[in-house]
């Protein structure tokens, strides 16, 4: 089953009198379950890629689809409402509201989809504890490590039981005992919960996680390849 | 020097809206400042021109025991043979006119109802009684040898239901302490557009005051009007003398003076609060600025730029934002201020008797009031600049090329 | 949401120093607020006990068609003046219901001419009440069947130049056409401490008064005495239907005037308190400017997140109509304390006795109030402006893309 598909996608940017093609002719399906890494250099358009994907951005030409659905040509209001259920996110710089607790931080997704006070207490509750910081729940953003905030931004992802998880850079801010934490637990929680994780990366350590790898170049998919990992000492 | 005001004026467009919102403060704030100045001088300024206009005189002549509120009619009271005098008083040069007058106090009824009055023995001919008839309505002025005319005010005529040709009983107190009445006719009926007058007086012709007040050859006082104010203390020494008193508007106005000093005190504290309230917006603002740009002091700071420096582009910054809302204020504020002096701001009856208000201010600013706010202003925002060009200057280059948040 | 207010509340706090020095101006808009109403209950509140003392009553009862010619205090009798006070006394909060006669005239004396108020009054029922007649300092008071006599205060009395046993004369109207006049006897003297209000009263006996002005058996208006202050309005709607026909009124409307100038005055003092919450409401602006710019990455993760641009933009007007909120709470502050002080000192208005009649009434200093009484109106009024100064930084919150904002750096 498809989760994800873009056809014939092409996004231009306009800064000033610039136009940058950032995509160009892109067309590719992601099937539910996967963990595929979207990489190339900076520039390749994965990160770009990605925002259409999770309907972030729409295209300048070209469809994409999420859960079968036509999402290129929804408005704003309906484009947040596809990612507050439908998707959920994890950035290179965290991205935890620093005004909230871990705790707060992971419940909102649950209160934005409008879900009962005892029903967030225990699912909140469970995410972190897969995330190991049922602890660290009342700190906040600027009490915790990298590493930590990168984990809670996991769990907030998971919480209100998206479709597929988007991570742009996820390791790019960490070192590599943090690093390899946070994809070892990405890897378990796509296995456990059969959750699709789609990742923009040029870092070699994520890209050995992936089962399956898309390389791109200058705003194009240069080889779109499934790659078996067997998990023997690396 | 200009380049300091060339990148001044450079890094204020940077960030155009709130360098434009910041100087709207200010120019809000100064505005206020010019409307509520030119309020008061032209309430009060009114307020002085009307009384001596329509009631007091620049000076006046009296017997040495005359009350004015009194009212007395006893003959050691009043002034004698006053044409005499009057006409002495007014072969001085700097005197327009001179004119006796005759106070009494009254009651004007008419039907079931009546209403106190104070009764003005004018005489007709002099121009200092032009204010009431070139404010007649309706009906005409007296003349001199009337016996049984009066002249009212519009308010006093509404209230009793009186209009020309009427016939209304004036009651009068008469010198030996007794009460006198007769019937008169409405000659004519005037308004000065200054209710607290117009409500209560009422004008005889000199001769006919005279004589049902018993007062025979004798006036309250002479009134005196100069070709110019500032001649007042010359005339009051001129005419000084051991038979008379000799006043001069401005003991006969120390009620207004006075209350022209309170409310000055009073506009003090407004002046005040509104100005800190500005001075803290703008002060928020270019604090929140340099922090802003940490970065970039972090940078200067770095490539050597001395604290002093960084301190005097952001004082450059801060006395353009404050020019600009100068200018701004200036603006809106004689806006505003032409407009309402075009078309007055209505206020209505007070009620106020014992100090003529007109029905409708008209504010009065005056370049002095202009000059001393907006210097003040610029002062106050140039000082409230100061705090946040020495934050500015006080940062680390380290810690600022780390902050930056 | 409460999740808003979380939101919104904890982003206020982010960086006190500048959330403090907006949040303190437009806490001195509201105490200035607050100091101008703390001085208008203060002046209501001096004139109020005295204007009772002097108008015999809390509440007047007058025949139809009295309030519009009131100021010319016209002879219109009460149809059943007796009745009046009957159904007026059968009230528990009414301590007396009395009947007098109310005109204008002229008192002279060889010193001068005065116009006054003649007030025929029941002296034996107005005993316990009328103020004027527990403060006697020469001659006595009035008697019921007193003829020919007037009682007056000092001030008048030393206006006039006259003692107990003196003679004035008394001009004033009758129900018909002529002008009654009377040489009247000073039979006592009373001391108020109110020279203002004193000059402009006479009181004479209700029969001497009706005998005056040929209105036997008659009166012009019933003053009532509430035995606690503040009771008028409830006072006079129980007792409007049992008097149909009747203008049953409270003291206020004697002085129309007052109502008027404090009228505009207020109105003048509104525009200028919502002109510098104007002022402190640019302050909002741009802090909440600054705000949307440093937190652009944050505002496009909301974004990816799932919240709509408008629930985006409601955060940050909710985050200006707190800050405008906390100001009103630090404007209380303020205000209390400015009024607390002015409170025990009071200000003295006593030179301006006599610019109007309700002035007269102060004697001496004024003590404002707190000025808590219009304080709901006066918060609201800096909460809308505090949200309206918010609605430009939110339509800019919400105007990017978040996949702009989250790459902004």
């Amino acid at each position: 089953m498809e989760v994800t598909k873009v056809e014939n996608v092409t996004r231009i940017f306009k800064i000033g009198k610039v136009e940058t093609r950032a995509l160009n002719n892109v067309s590719l399906s992601i099937e539910n379950g996967e963990f595929t890494a979207l990489v190339g250099p900076s520039g390749s358009g994965k990160t770009t890629l990605l925002q259409l994907i999770g309907c972030l951005d729409q295209p300048t030409s070209g469809r994409v689809f999420v859960n079968g659905k036509d999402v290129s040509q929804l408005n704003r209001n309906q484009r947040a409402d596809m990612r507050r259920g439908t998707i959920g996110f994890i950035f290179q710089f965290f991205a935890l509201i620093p005004t909230l607790t871990a705790y707060e931080n992971v419940e909102m997704p649950l209160l934005l989809n409008g879900r009962g006070a005892s029903e967030r207490r225990e699912r909140v509750m469970q995410l972190l504890e897969a995330v190991d910081l049922a602890d660290r729940a009342h700190h906040r953003p600027d009490q915790l490590s990298g590493g930590e905030q990168q984990r809670v931004a996991i769990a907030r992802a998971l919480s209100s039981k998206p479709t597929m998880i988007l991570a742009d850079e996820p390791t790019a801010n960490l070192d590599t005992t943090n690093g390899q934490q946070v994809m070892e637990i990405m890897t378990r929680l796509n296995q456990e919960t059969g959750v699709t994780f789609i990742f923009a990366t040029h870092d070699p350590r994520v890209i050995k996680y992936a089962r399956r790898v898309i390389t791109m170049r200058d705003g194009a998919i240069a080889e779109n390849g499934v790659v078996e990992k067997v998990q023997a000492g690396v | 020097m200009i380049q300091l005001f060339k990148m001044a004026l450079r890094d204020l467009g940077r960030n155009r809206r709130r360098s434009f919102f910041s100087s709207l403060a200010l120019g809000m704030g100064l505005a206020l400042l010019l409307l509520m100045a030119s309020f008061i001088k032209g309430e009060m300024g009114s307020a002085i021109d009307l009384t001596i206009r329509l009631q007091s005189g620049h000076l006046q002549v009296r017997a040495n025991s005359y009350d004015e509120v009194k009212t007395s009619l006893k003959w050691e009271d009043l002034v004698e043979d006053p044409d005499q005098v009057a006409s002495q008083i007014a072969a001085l040069e700097p005197v327009k006119f001179a004119t006796p007058r005759l106070f009494a106090s009254g009651i004007v009824a008419v039907r079931d109802e009546s209403a106190g009055v104070r009764i003005f023995g004018i005489d007709p001919l002099s121009e200092a009684n032009a204010p009431y008839r070139d404010g007649l309505v309706s009906g005409q002025f007296l003349t001199s040898d009337d016996r049984e005319g009066i002249l009212i005010g519009a308010p006093l005529a509404e209230r009793l239901d009186l209009k020309v040709g009427d016939v209304a009983t004036l009651s009068v107190n008469t010198s030996n302490g007794d009460v006198d009445e007769q019937a008169f006719a409405i000659r004519g009926i005037y308004s000065t557009q200054t209710n607290g007058f117009d409500s209560f007086t009422v004008f005889l012709p000199l001769a006919k005051a005279q004589t049902i007040t018993q007062a025979g050859n004798h006036a309250s006082t002479i009134l005196v009007m100069l070709k110019d104010i500032d001649q007042t203390q010359a005339v009051f020494n001129a005419l000084q003398s051991s038979k008379l008193k000799v006043i001069t508007w401005e003991e006969m106005n120390a009620l207004i003076l006075q209350t022209e000093e309170f409310a000055a005190a009073y506009m003090v504290v407004l002046y005040l609060i509104v100005l800190a309230i500005t001075a803290t917006v703008i002060m928020n603002t270019l604090i929140m600025a340099v922090f802003e740009r940490t970065r970039e002091i972090g940078i200067l700071a770095a490539l050597g730029m001395k604290g002093r420096r960084i301190t005097a582009m952001f004082l450059a910054e801060s006395s353009m934002l404050a020019v600009g809302g100068i200018i701004l204020g200036l603006v809106l504020g004689s806006l505003v201020v032409a407009y309402l002096t075009r078309f007055g701001f209505y206020i209505g009856n007070m009620g106020i008797s014992g100090m003529l208000i007109g029905n409708t201010i008209y504010p009065d600013l005056t370049v002095e009031d202009t000059v001393t706010l907006s210097i003040t202003a610029l002062v106050v925002t140039l000082l409230a600049g100061l705090y946040p060009a020495i934050l500015a200057a006080r940062m680390e280059p380290v810690e600022a090329l780390r902050g930056g948040k | 949401m409460r999740l808003y207010f979380r939101l919104a509340w904890r982003n206020m706090w982010r960086h006190t120093r500048r959330t403090f020095i907006i949040v303190v101006a437009m806490g001195l808009g509201l105490a200035l607020m607050m100091f101008y109403d703390g001085i208008v209950a203060g002046f209501n509140q001096a004139i109020y006990g005295n204007a009772i003392k002097v108008l015999g009553g809390n509440i007047q009862v007058h025949a139809e068609g009295y309030r519009l010619k009131a100021d010319r205090m016209p002879l219109l009798p009460l149809t059943d003046a007796q009745a009046v006070v009957d159904a007026a006394s059968a009230d528990p909060r009414v301590e007396s219901a009395t009947r007098r006669i109310n005109t204008g005239g002229l008192a002279s004396s060889v010193e001068g001419a005065f116009a006054v108020g003649i007030t025929g009054i029941e002296p034996e029922q107005e005993q316990t009440v009328n103020l004027a007649a527990q403060h006697v300092i020469a001659g006595r008071y009035l008697k019921a069947d007193d003829g020919d006599v007037i009682f007056i205060g000092k001030g008048l009395a030393e206006a006039m130049g006259v003692g107990v046993g003196d003679r004035i004369a008394l001009s004033g109207r009758s129900k018909h056409e002529q002008m009654r006049r009377r040489t009247m006897t000073v039979i006592g003297i009373y001391d108020l401490g109110m020279a203002e209000i004193e000059k402009r009263t006479i009181y004479i006996s209700l029969a001497e008064a009706q005998d005056l002005y040929n209105l036997t058996g008659q009166s012009t208006e019933v003053a009532i005495v509430l035995r606690m202050l503040g009771q008028e309005s409830v006072v006079i709607e129980a007792l409007k239907p049992k008097l149909p026909g009747y203008e049953v009124e409270s003291w206020e409307t004697n002085f129309p005037e007052l109502q008027s100038a404090l009228g505009t005055k207020g109105g003048v003092m509104n525009i200028f308190s919502v002109i510098i919450l104007m002022i402190a409401g640019i302050g909002i602006l741009n802090l909440l400017l600054m705000a949307v710019y440093e937190r652009t990455r944050e505002i496009g993760l909301l974004g990816a997140l799932g919240f709509r641009p408008s629930q985006i933009s409601l955060i940050f007007v909710l985050e200006g109509t707190m800050i405008g909120l906390v100001g009103v709470v630090v404007g209380i502050g303020i205000g209390l304390l400015i009024n607390g002080m002015l409170m025990r000192v009071g200000l003295d208005y006593s030179q301006f006795g006599n610019i109007t009649t309700y002035m007269a009434l102060i004697e001496g200093r004024i003590y404002p109030g707190w000025g808590v009484d219009k304080l709901a109106s006066r918060a609201l009024t800096v909460a809308i402006i505090s949200a309206l100064a918010a609605l430009i930084p939110a339509r800019e919150a919400a105007h990017n893309e978040p996949a702009k904002a989250l790459h902004f750096v």
